[in-house]
C-alpha cells in the first residue's frame, strides 16, 4: 500500500521541509486528508524531523568572540558615519580655508593700500623747498620717459581723457624717483594755484587701492577718503596703483570741477585714464 | 522563508551577531577545532561588513554569514593544499566528537537528554557532507534553495542529498538502538 505511495513519500518530506506552495501543497494535504498511509508516514516524518531537531547541540560562541565582533561592527558603523561626514567636514575645512587664506589676503591688500597711501601722503608732505624734483617739465611724455627708464614696472601717466583735458586747472610741475615696498615708485607732481597735488604711482603688485568712497568712472574703480586735511584718490589701471594727494576736495564726479572747469561733457565724457 | 534586511549605515547595531552561535556551530563542524572555528566566524563577520553593500534587500542574511563562512573556510582548506576535508559517500568517517556538540567545550553545554546524545551521536557517525546538509536543514533550518547558496550547488543537489542523509541517519539510530538493546540484555 505505501509502496505505491512512494513518490508521495518525497513529497511529504518536502512539506515538512516547508518547500511545497500552492497547489502542489493543497492537492498533497488534500491526498494526506484521504489516505491513512500517507498520514503515517507524514507523522513518522515529522516526529523524525521533531527527533533531530531537538538534538540541535547548544553551542555559544564565546563571549570573547562575541565582543570582540561586536567592537568590530561598531566600529565599521562609526566608519560609515564618518564617511558619511567626511566630505561635509572636508568641504567646511576647505570653506574655512578659503576664508583664512581670503582673510589673510584682505588683510594684506588693506596693509598694503593703508602703507601705499601712507607713503603717498609722507611724500606729498615733502615740500618742494625741502626736496627739489628730480625731472621737472609740464610735458607728459618727458615725465614719462624719464620715470621708464627708472622704474621696474611700466609707468604710464594718467595722461588720457580729464587728465590732460585742456580745461585742466593744473600743469604738470615734473616727477620724483621714490622707494616703495622696496622698489622704485614714481611721485608725480602736478601744481594748480596754490596747491600741490601729487601722484604717486607703483605696481599694482606691490599696492592695491581698496576702501574710502567708491566712484566708478571710466571702467576705473576711483577710492576717495579724507585724511586730515587732504584728499586722498586711488584706483588701479592696467598693472599700475595710483594715490593722488592733494588739500583739493576728490571724491565724487562733481569734485571734478575743483581741478578742471566745468564743461557739459566733463561729468558725462570722462575717458578712461590710462 | 525569513527575509532580512541590512540597516543602513550607522544603524547596523546588530548586523548579524544573533547568528554568531550557529556560525560557530556550523564552524565547528568545518574545522573541527575550536581556535579555528573561532577564527572562521570572526573572519567571517569581516568579510560581511566589507561587503554589506553587495548584499541584496530581500536575501536571506543568515544563508549569505554561512556561504561566506564556508567560502573562507574553503579558501582556507586550498591554501592549506589539502583540499576541504568533504567525503561524497555516505560512509563512516569521522564520529561523534566531529559535531559542535561534542567538543571538548560545547559538551558541557549540551544537552543531556538521552535522545540528543543518540542523535548527536548518530550525526557525528554521518559522512562531513551529510552532516553539513543536515546540519544545515534540521539545526538551522535553511531552505533548500539557501543550502544550495551556501554549498554552491543545485536546489536539487541539496534535496537528494538531504533524502539519502536522512535515511542514512535513520538507519544508524535503528542500529545503535538495536546495539543499545543488545547492551541493556547482555548487561542483565
Amino acid at each position: 500500500m505505501i509502496k505505491i505511495h512512494d513518490d508521495y513519500g518525497v513529497m511529504i518530506q518536502l512539506l515538512i521541509d516547508d518547500e511545497l506552495t500552492g497547489q502542489e501543497r493543497e492537492d498533497l494535504i488534500s491526498h494526506i486528508n484521504d489516505c491513512a498511509g500517507c498520514q503515517k508516514v507524514l507523522e513518522e516524518a515529522q516526529a523524525f524531523s521533531e527527533r533531530v531537531r531537538s538534538a540541535r547541540p547548544q553551542v555559544e560562541a564565546p563571549a570573547a568572540l562575541r565582543e570582540k565582533i561586536l567592537g568590530n561592527i561598531t566600529n565599521s558603523s562609526n566608519r560609515s558615519v564618518r564617511a558619511y561626514w567626511r566630505p561635509l567636514a572636508a568641504a567646511a575645512m576647505f570653506l574655512v580655508a578659503v576664508g583664512v587664506v581670503l582673510s589673510i589676503s584682505y588683510l594684506r591688500q588693506e596693509s598694503r593700500a593703508m602703507s601705499f597711501v601712507e607713503a603717498a601722503i609722507a611724500e606729498h608732505r615733502i615740500s618742494s623747498s625741502d626736496r627739489s624734483l628730480d625731472v621737472e617739465s609740464s610735458s607728459p611724455e618727458v615725465v614719462a620717459a624719464w620715470f621708464a627708464q627708472r622704474v621696474s614696472f611700466s609707468f604710464r601717466m594718467p595722461n588720457e581723457g580729464i587728465a590732460t583735458d585742456d580745461r585742466a586747472k593744473y600743469t604738470l610741475a615734473g616727477g620724483r624717483l621714490v622707494t616703495f615696498g622696496g622698489q622704485p615708485a614714481a611721485l608725480v607732481e602736478f601744481r594748480m594755484q596754490n596747491n600741490r597735488i601729487t601722484l604717486l604711482v607703483t605696481s599694482d603688485k606691490l599696492a592695491t587701492a581698496t576702501g574710502g568712497k567708491v566712484t566708478l568712472s571710466g571702467g576705473l574703480r576711483f577710492h576717495a577718503s579724507d585724511l586730515g586735511e587732504l584728499h586722498v584718490a586711488t584706483w588701479n589701471n592696467k598693472d599700475l596703483t595710483y594715490a593722488l594727494i592733494s588739500a583739493v576736495a576728490m571724491g565724487s564726479s562733481r569734485s571734478c570741477s575743483s581741478c578742471h572747469r566745468d564743461s557739459p561733457a566733463a561729468t558725462t565724457t570722462m575717458k578712461s585714464p590710462t | 522563508m525569513m527575509s532580512h534586511k541590512f540597516a543602513r549605515n550607522g544603524e547596523q547595531k546588530g548586523f548579524g551577531i544573533e547568528y554568531i552561535n550557529a556560525l560557530y556551530g556550523y564552524a565547528l563542524m568545518l574545522t573541527r577545532n575550536k581556535v579555528e572555528a573561532e577564527d572562521l566566524v570572526q573572519e567571517t563577520y569581516a568579510r560581511a561588513l566589507e561587503a554589506q553593500h553587495r548584499f541584496r534587500d530581500g536575501s536571506n542574511i543568515k544563508g549569505w554569514f554561512f556561504t561566506i563562512l564556508r567560502n573562507i573556510w574553503l579558501n582556507q582548506m586550498r591554501h592549506r593544499k589539502s583540499g576541504p576535508h568533504i567525503v561524497d559517500a555516505d560512509g563512516e568517517e569521522g564520529g561523534a566528537d566531529l559535531l559542535p556538540g561534542h567538543t571538548r567545550n560545547s559538551q558541557e553545554i549540551l544537552i543531556s537528554k538521552e535522545n540528543a546524545e543518540q542523535v548527536q551521536s548518530a550525526i557525528g557517525r554521518l559522512s562531513a557532507e551529510f552532516r553539513e546538509v543536515i546540519l544545515l536543514r534540521e539545526f538551522e533550518e535553511l531552505s533548500y534553495q539557501e543550502i544550495a547558496t551556501v554549498l554552491n550547488c543545485p536546489a536539487g543537489t541539496v534535496m537528494s542529498r538531504l533524502g539519502r542523509a536522512r535515511a542514512k541517519l535513520r538507519t544508524l539510530l535503528v542500529e545503535m538502538s538495536g546495539q543499545r538493546l543488545n547492551s541493556g540484555k547482555a548487561s542483565r
